[in-house]
């Protein structure tokens, strides 16, 4: 009982409020609230602003996690080898993920900034060429915003990446080199396949949370300035509850968010559908 | 721990268990609410104060700074001397969790008892019933005594005030005295927005500093839209309240920011106000719209022998084209009342108020951040244990020029151009929304014609904001 109530406390009442708020005009500060049906969800969908958001979000998501996915494994992929002092890069590489997010936000907002920052001035005193005249602006916040999110959770990768790595059969390897695969071909061959499943649940999860991330670009841009750049979903449905204070229209903004995920997540595992781990060559 | 014992609910409920009569899950369950109750009395030591129960006044300021909370800790230590059947429990944080906070208990019909507040806000809140009048504490305090530029924003045509003023400043334009030095520019001879750009270039010298810094988080690009555009003799509501962002004067205002925008470091759009004051405080920028509290960034971050109002210097705002006057910012955040706190509670945190307005305790709080938190009360600035002050003596020509503002009648809070805005009901929810701010980001930095701007920013405040509050 206690548990069934936790759940239905935490869980279960929490969305079933969402669902009914989403179709009611409340205003933030008020109490009361007024049934709308679907006017709420009728506006979103004609409103330009919500689909940019969207594509916001989902440019967010993509990029952020496919470089995540990259970096993670290619980390994963050095440290698994033995070599002096992996043992302490190791824990060095989990150190972004173990950042309270504020903290890397804001060091990253002072490594960035075009009067102060550490990163523009070493820029340019190298003489890079191409480098914009500021790396907060609505050209490149975006940028800088996938960049930031990379270094940040790429370690989740990393570490999930390495763990299975180290229950590969050695086998499987040498089966490959006595074939004559180069270590390219064993990479592909042997290596990916190996990683599929834990690659897919990855891609999901880091998915999903990227798209769903409302912290890193909020406190990145505070969803205005050049911050509009870089107004993805969540912010711009925090931004109808709390700045607005349109608190069903907000409530909609969410239900549609978790609509758009559960789509997605239907649509990933018909196309890839997890496998059963064989460690046969 | 023992004192639990001393809780004849809690004693019951252990007998009871003992005795058998209680299954664990029904004791589990009771313990719970008991218990709390109990812990709370006994770990806040109140054990003695049981017998006499205490009304809880909740006060939430937004001057979390220490040196203002040690101000606010005395002030509420001597009420308490004086009301041992009232507690005050002051609670100092930043707008933005205020903001947030705010909502969370409104929604929930669990105000603090009072707060400070925008003078926009209090248009709002009045408007929906949250807040009520605070005659008997101007009256209390004197209604004479104060500032009549300060009560002029929190007097409602119904004849009543709906707040009272915490503290008061005016903003100022804040320029670099030695920045002039072979440039020829003389900013006390500027009237004028043509004046001011004819010498920005002369005062910008990037990548080493720039002519100005504006900040580029919403709620400051909304402060710089309505002082623009009242300095162009222009207003963003009409008469009937509507947006009237189409006005020749709100888009001579647009066109002019494009004109500021190569004098502004180039990331201005993702600066935040304290960035702003620190880079003028550092020398990346030769002026900066600012407050009295930038002198504790100057304090901070400038060189020693540079930290006096000759460096730091009031340079004047100008008018726009189709203006007669520039306009600056009236902070004039008020204390409030909820309606919907307990009656105990509001009327013994009216009490709370009133002392906290008696001049020997609302000294304590002006003097806890001297050059920015200014006192309502016109004597102080004839009394020379005010005035005398060492930053306030330090930093006179800023007291002097935020004077000449309220005396001048120029200065208005934030989005009222006109005095009639006061009463728009939903300027409230304007200023907390992004729609100014990104209607400006869309002509400035990403080239969108103004008209088309400034009507798709009318449009959605009326469908965003007047729609959804008439809904």
């Amino acid at each position: 009982m206690p548990s069934a109530a936790l759940v239905l406390a935490f869980t279960i009442f929490p969305v079933a409020y969402n669902v009914w708020l989403g179709f009611h005009a409340k205003h933030s500060l008020r109490a009361t609230s007024a049934w709308v049906g679907l006017d709420n969800y009728a506006q979103i969908l004609a409103d330009t602003d919500f689909w940019r958001s969207v594509w916001l979000a989902t440019e967010y998501a993509v990029a952020s996690t496919a470089l995540q996915i990259v970096a993670g494994v290619a980390g994963a992929l050095i440290l698994h080898r033995r070599f002096p002092g992996c043992d302490f890069l190791r824990g060095v590489a989990l150190f972004p993920y173990m950042i309270p997010t504020v903290i890397a936000v804001f060091v990253w907002r002072w490594l960035m900034n075009d009067l102060y920052g550490v990163i523009p001035y070493v820029l340019g005193a190298l003489h890079v060429p191409f480098m914009p005249d500021a790396w907060l602006a609505h050209s490149t916040i975006m940028l800088v915003l996938i960049i930031l999110s990379v270094w940040t959770f790429f370690p989740f990768v990393l570490v999930n990446v390495l763990a299975r790595l180290q229950t590969i059969p050695p086998e499987l390897y040498d089966a490959a080199r006595v074939d004559g695969a180069s270590a390219v071909r064993q990479f592909f061959h042997v290596t990916l396949p190996q990683l599929r499943n834990v690659l897919l649940i990855v891609l999901l999860l880091r998915g999903i949370w990227m798209f769903t991330k409302f912290d890193v670009p909020w406190l990145l841009g505070f969803g205005g300035g050049a911050g509009e750049a870089i107004r993805t979903l969540p912010v711009f449905t925090y931004q109808r509850s709390f700045t607005y204070y349109q608190a069903g229209m907000g409530a909609a903004l969410s239900n549609v968010m978790l609509a758009l995920l559960l789509m997605a997540v239907t649509i990933y595992f018909v196309a890839f559908p997890p496998e059963e781990d064989h460690n046969d060559a | 721990m023992a004192r639990w014992y001393n809780d004849p609910g809690l004693r019951r409920l252990v007998k009871e268990r003992k005795a058998g009569d209680l299954s664990r899950r029904e004791f589990l369950a009771r313990l719970g609410g008991t218990a709390a109750g109990a812990a709370a009395v006994s770990f806040a030591g109140a054990g003695p104060a049981r017998a006499q129960k205490k009304v809880v006044v909740t006060t939430w300021d937004t001057e979390p700074n220490p040196s203002t909370r040690a101000a606010m800790k005395a002030i509420v230590e001597d009420f308490h001397k004086l009301h041992k059947d009232i507690e005050v429990r002051a609670e100092g944080m930043g707008w933005g969790d205020m903001d947030r906070k705010l909502q969370a208990a409104m929604a929930a019909k669990s105000p603090p008892t009072a707060s400070h507040t925008q003078t926009y806000v209090v248009t709002s809140f009045r408007a929906k019933g949250l807040i009520e009048p605070v005659d008997d504490i101007v009256k209390a305090i004197g209604e004479d005594k104060i500032f009549p530029s300060v009560l002029r924003w929190l007097k409602y045509p119904d004849g009543k005030y709906w707040g009272i003023t915490h503290a008061w400043g005016a903003e100022i334009l804040g320029g670099r005295g030695d920045y002039l030095a072979g440039t020829g520019v003389n900013p006390q001879s500027w009237k004028t927005w043509d004046d001011w750009l004819r010498d920005l270039p002369k005062l910008n010298k990037a990548p080493q500093h720039y002519g100005l810094s504006l900040a580029g988080i919403p709620f400051f690009v909304n402060e710089d839209v309505y002082m623009w555009t009242g300095a162009n003799g222009g207003s963003l509501f009409d008469a009937k309240g509507q947006p009237a962002l189409e006005s020749p004067q709100v888009l001579g205002m647009l066109e002019f920011w494009k004109k500021l925008k190569p004098y502004l470091p180039p990331g201005w759009a993702s600066h935040d106000y304290l960035e702003t004051l620190s880079a003028w405080a550092t020398g990346k920028t030769a002026q900066v719209l600012m407050w009295g509290r930038t002198a504790g960034y100057i304090d901070q971050y400038a060189p020693p022998d540079k930290r006096n109002p000759d460096v730091f210097q009031v340079w004047p705002k100008t008018h726009g084209p189709m203006g007669k006057a520039p306009l600056t910012q009236f902070d004039n955040e008020p204390w409030v009342i909820y309606a919907d706190a307990p009656a105990d509670e509001k009327a013994a945190g009216r009490e709370f108020l009133k002392f906290f307005f008696k001049p020997e305790n609302y000294r304590k709080h002006c003097d806890s951040v001297p050059v920015h938190i200014l006192s309502i009360f016109k004597s102080d600035f004839q009394d020379p244990s005010y005035l005398n002050h060492p930053e306030r003596k330090r930093w006179k020509p800023w007291l002097d020029a935020q004077l000449k503002w309220v005396e001048m009648g120029r200065a208005h809070p934030l989005l009222v151009c006109n005095p009639s805005d006061m009463l728009v009901p939903w300027i409230g929810d304007v200023a907390a929304a992004p729609i100014l701010a990104d209607m400006v980001m869309a002509v400035v930095e990403r080239g969108k014609d103004p008209k088309a701007a400034a009507k798709e920013a009318s449009d959605k405040i009326s469908r965003d904001i007047i729609g959804k509050a008439k809904g």
